[in-house]
């Protein structure tokens, strides 16, 4: 482990920018630290914001709804809202309780279960693209292509010809936030997604999470267009760059380790996702407001104050994870908070493991003798706060068949 | 004999419990859990167990009786 110096560590514990480029090595040594030295402090960053890094702060914070509030969050890094607020994340109960009963049972195992032949199908299509290679560039090819195609295809029924069109606004819009691109690409998804409640609203009923929106109800009347969107937004942009960033982290995990790598190939029963997101958290940090005085670990925290929930710190605690810096498959237990806590619980974390299942047992069935290309490495984007983006992984294998249909 | 319970008011439907230990724990149709045997068969006891100590909310109540 990479020791922080002082100097180091006094930034952490009362400068930190989540947002600053190229701290992305010293945050990997800070999160081993923070949760033994410092499980509560104020950076003056933006103004000045709490952080919280022990486990049992964290779990505290994400279940007291009453005291921490998820709206508004969005400002939080000093800059002005990037989207109207996309329900249900951005609300507190009750108002976000009536949202998640509309949506939580599109999203149960039981509910899933009947698309895993076609993501599997979906999966054998992107692996066939560079089976025969040998080589491929993971996340360009595989990681950041998966989550979205899946989707937009499986959850929202959208045609094939339209995914790649739409997917590729979401990834412009996500990159580049503010710059021209990126909002030419918004001001497309958007009007797309309006045109698309549109004919579904005429059409014939499907019993799926639009038909849900459509016809359901939140205190008492319909939704609005614009409710629905932000609601379908959140749902998009909630399972792209996560199950990318933890596919990815757990390819480079299974590249350095080998006997890791060959024990999975060899048990694919014991694939679990919780401990690679417990140890590469793609979701590292959430971003909270106080709305009442509240004590955590000591400290007295008022309505008003910003508290950024660094739950990737909270997962190398001692006091709740032993040896916490060690992956160990099948961990037990593992209580980590990858999928957050409390009411806002990932909506989505049926379909991340899902996903991560199908995909490694492809993977690891398929490309044999996985290793980082020699002479090239990874290449990850600046931080943005909320996750670590590896955008370029050039993998090598030994090369096999195609497999799929048109293969 | 051990009883099994999931407190609803704890539980977010991380649904944990169901990779762990499938035949004492079963999802609702919200994707909340619930115990679907109860007491834990001997067999599972050990399941249920460790479906307890993984739960993030600490919703599921073991208690032996």
């Amino acid at each position: 482990m990479t020791e922080l110096d002082d100097q180091a560590f006094d930034f952490y514990a009362h400068h930190w920018d989540p947002r600053a480029p190229g701290e992305a090595d010293l945050r990997a040594a800070a999160i081993e630290e923070l949760p033994v030295r410092c499980p509560v402090t104020k950076s003056d960053a933006y103004g000045g914001f709490w952080m919280v890094s022990s486990y049992d702060a964290v779990l505290g914070i994400f279940r007291d709804w009453q005291s921490f509030s998820n709206n508004p969050v969005r400002a939080f890094f000093g800059r002005p809202a990037e989207r109207p607020p996309m329900p249900p994340i951005d609300l507190d109960r009750p108002v976000q309780r009536e949202y998640r009963q509309l949506l939580d049972p599109m999203f149960t195992p039981k509910r899933l279960a009947p698309f895993e032949p076609g993501i599997r199908a979906l999966v054998t299509e992107l692996i066939d693209e560079f089976i025969e290679d040998g080589r491929c560039d993971f996340a360009g090819q595989f990681a950041l292509q998966f989550p979205g195609r899946m989707l937009y295809k499986f959850l929202f029924g959208i045609d094939d010809s339209d995914v790649m069109r739409v997917k590729r606004w979401t990834e412009l819009s996500l990159d580049d936030p503010h710059g021209p691109i990126g909002q030419d690409a918004q001001v497309k998804w958007n009007d797309w997604l309006y045109q698309l409640i549109e004919s579904r609203r005429a059409a014939p009923r499907r019993d799926d999470i639009i038909d849900r929106l459509l016809c359901g109800q939140i205190e008492g009347r319909p939704l609005t267009d614009r409710e629905i969107v932000g609601c379908l937004q959140v749902l998009i942009l909630g399972g792209l760059g996560t199950t990318a960033d933890v596919l990815l982290n757990t390819i480079i995990r299974l590249c350095a380790g080998r006997e890791l790598q060959e024990y999975l190939r060899a048990h694919p029963e014991r694939i679990e996702i919780d401990e690679f997101v417990r140890m590469d958290t793609p979701v590292g940090v959430a971003t909270r407001l106080c709305t009442r005085q509240a004590v955590i670990e000591g400290q007295t925290v008022e309505p008003g104050d910003r508290v950024l929930v660094f739950s990737a710190a909270a997962h190398r605690d001692p006091k709740e994870f032993s040896d916490p810096n060690t992956l160990k498959l099948g961990r037990s237990p593992n209580r980590h908070l990858g999928f957050g806590a409390g009411p806002h619980r990932c909506l989505g974390s049926n379909v991340a493991r899902l996903n991560f299942r199908i995909a490694m047992e492809e993977i690891l069935s398929r490309m044999t003798d996985l290793r980082i290309t020699p002479g090239d490495a990874p290449r990850r984007e600046e931080p943005q706060a909320l996750t670590f983006s590896i955008k370029y992984l050039p993998l090598s294998f030994t090369p096999g068949p195609r497999r799929g249909a048109s293969g | 004999v051990i009883r099994a319970r999931v407190d609803p008011d704890r539980c977010q439907g991380h649904l944990r419990c169901l990779g762990v230990a499938p035949g004492v724990f079963a999802a609702d149709e919200s994707g909340h859990a619930l115990v679907e045997v109860d007491p834990v068969p001997p067999d599972l006891e050990d399941a249920a167990r460790i479906a307890a100590d993984n739960c993030p909310e600490m919703a599921i109540i073991l208690t032996e009786a």
